[in-house]
């Protein structure tokens, strides 16, 4: 008995034993940076001499620099946008997707609609900005069969954000449409049965039992919405830069350009901080007030 | 019934010509030399310009090699590590156990820009900065949350009996998650390894941050650099351009659609952990 315990014991420290290399990892790779930045974000750096510690000046600078009204703006744009183009088209694909009468055919536009979430996104920006551009674009030309003036689109500071949008038209292919269209797979016939002798229309029962249904993949949705919006500046970076004047001007970009281009490394903690601590607010928010039904 | 049915489908149907088109576009275009192009973008590529994929090859091959190696030394550091952690959770009755999980899925909602900058200062401190390692050990710790996740869900599904048979015959727990539950886990391991592949061969910034020495270049960050080597404007190598983004997709579209089955699993899977 005793053996046996002693056994079950040293079988209990080998099991905690094997977490610990990934667990260092983590916590060397993943924590320590995350709180290094939340340190950091209160000193002044340059990268090389000593952090000096200055309270919250990084922010306050941060908040009063000509370029952050834009950069919230921007921000907030791109977040309303990606309701549309990383939420509602998947979503709207993945009913489409289920509403095929036939189960062969429907899986095959499900590989087909997933296959392009692979594409490298430098590639899906340099088509895209190929396609936007004014010389010999190809919306522009298609545009101009009816007979619309050739649109600047990227050059533009009207358009410029509207284009970064644009990148990935008509935006079924994403993550999200693979979470939604394994939510609705999930869903059990009767219940639809049962809403068809209701004698309810498509578009309610979509409302009122699909999107309840499917609660857990919104939740996750939108959180990594948020995310994608609030960290993934590499389009705008290579498209514009942040340009024409403020009009594609994103947090995310300002800290990169901070850190790398004028080592302003707490300037740029300090907006990392931030964007942290919105998507912290944003996470909570969606995971107390969105809950599953039972 | 009947005419909704066809609704359906024509939706469907345009909404994937519209995904389409522009990779078509590039596939259609990357067999027209430059001049062909500029004179008419929707015509006919004829004659081949085969000669673009020469040039492209050339460009960027290096960098499609490097992506390989890269993506694949950092499975070999990524997965077995992510295997024995899950297996501590999944078999473990220890003390904190929850908390020590909490610790990993909490990293999935942590937007990188927060680590971004430390990450940078570390592997220079590590003296890492300007080789491999700066990538590999950085994506073999980034997986590792997803990878625990998608594991110990796994490993949770295998019956209790044959990890108790193989106690009794005197295996201690690496023996029985190198012989045993390993073997059985393929498929959840091909998951992360897609997953991950995915995402190395897609990443552009982190490269351009840490490489000085633009030979080192994985896939992402090669092909913008062959793109840029033509300049802005003008005519530039659009030919050789559109033939490299060719190249750039295929491996990575070619594995994925082998591996379909096992790519979707894990993001529908990962997906419930919210």
């Amino acid at each position: 008995m005793t053996s046996g315990k002693r056994q079950s014991r040293t079988m209990q420290f080998t099991l905690f034993a094997m977490i610990i290399p990934s667990l260092a990892l983590i916590l060397l790779f993943s924590y320590y940076p995350a709180i290094r930045s939340l340190v950091g974000s209160l000193t002044f750096w340059n990268g090389f001499d000593p952090p000096q510690f200055i309270g919250l000046q990084n922010f306050i600078a941060y908040f009063q620099m000509p370029g952050f009204g834009a950069q919230i703006r921007n921000l907030a744009l791109l977040l309303l946008g990606g309701i549309v183009t990383l939420m509602v088209f998947p979503f709207l694909g993945a009913e489409l997707t289920q509403s095929v009468p036939w189960m062969r055919v429907r899986r095959y536009v499900q590989w087909l609609f997933a296959v392009p979430m692979v594409v490298p996104q430098v590639i899906l920006v340099a088509v895209w900005g190929y396609l936007l551009n004014p010389y010999d674009g190809v919306v522009d030309q298609m545009l101009s069969l009816f007979r619309v003036p050739p649109i600047q689109w990227l050059g533009n500071s009207h358009t410029a954000l509207i284009s970064i949008l644009l990148i990935g038209f008509p935006w079924v292919t994403s993550l999200a449409y693979l979470v939604f269209l394994s939510g609705l797979q999930a869903i059990p016939q009767d219940i639809y049965e049962a809403a068809r002798v209701d004698g309810s229309t498509g578009l309610e029962r979509i409302w009122h039992l699909d999107v309840p249904l499917i609660i857990p993949q919104l939740r996750f949705v939108i959180i990594i919405t948020g995310i994608t919006m609030v960290q993934n500046f590499v389009p705008i970076l290579l498209l514009t830069s942040g340009g024409p004047g403020n009009a594609t001007a994103v947090p995310g970009l300002e800290m990169y350009q901070a850190a790398f281009s004028n080592s302003q490394f707490g300037f740029g903690m300090a907006i990392g901080t931030l964007l942290f601590l919105f998507m912290l607010v944003i996470s909570i928010l969606t995971l107390k007030f969105l809950k599953p039904q039972t | 019934m009947k005419r909704r049915a066809w609704i359906v489908l024509l939706s469907v149907g345009v909404l994937i010509l519209l995904t389409y088109i522009p990779l078509l576009f590039v596939l259609f275009d990357s067999f027209k030399t430059s001049q062909a192009f500029v004179q008419n973008p929707f015509g006919l590529p004829w004659p081949l310009a085969l000669q673009n994929y020469l040039i492209a090859w050339h460009g960027i091959a290096r960098y499609l090699w490097n992506t390989v190696i890269v993506a694949a030394l950092s499975l070999i550091l990524g997965i077995p590590l992510a295997a024995a952690s899950a297996y501590g959770f999944a078999k473990g009755r220890f003390w904190g156990k929850n908390v020590l999980f909490y610790l990993y899925i909490g990293l999935l909602m942590i937007p990188w820009t927060l680590t971004l900058i430390p990450l940078f200062v570390e592997v220079n401190t590590f003296g890492m900065y300007n080789s491999w390692l700066s990538l590999i050990v950085p994506y073999a710790a980034g997986s590792q949350p997803l990878n625990v996740f998608l594991f110990r869900t796994f490993f949770e599904g295998i019956p209790d009996e044959l990890y108790q048979s193989a106690r009794i015959d005197g295996c201690s727990e690496f023996q029985i998650l190198w012989r045993i539950v390993a073997p059985l886990s393929l498929p959840v391991f091909l998951t992360g390894s897609l997953l991950l592949s995915v995402s190395i061969w897609g990443d552009y910034l982190w490269p351009t941050i840490v490489l000085p020495n633009h030979n080192l270049y994985t896939a992402s960050a090669g092909f913008e650099l062959f793109v840029q080597s033509f300049g802005i404007t003008g005519a530039r190598g659009l030919g050789p351009e559109f033939a490299a983004e060719v190249l750039t997709m295929v491996p990575i579209i070619v594995l994925i659609s082998a591996g379909m089955r096992y790519f979707v699993s894990g993001i529908t899977s990962g997906a419930l952990k919210a």
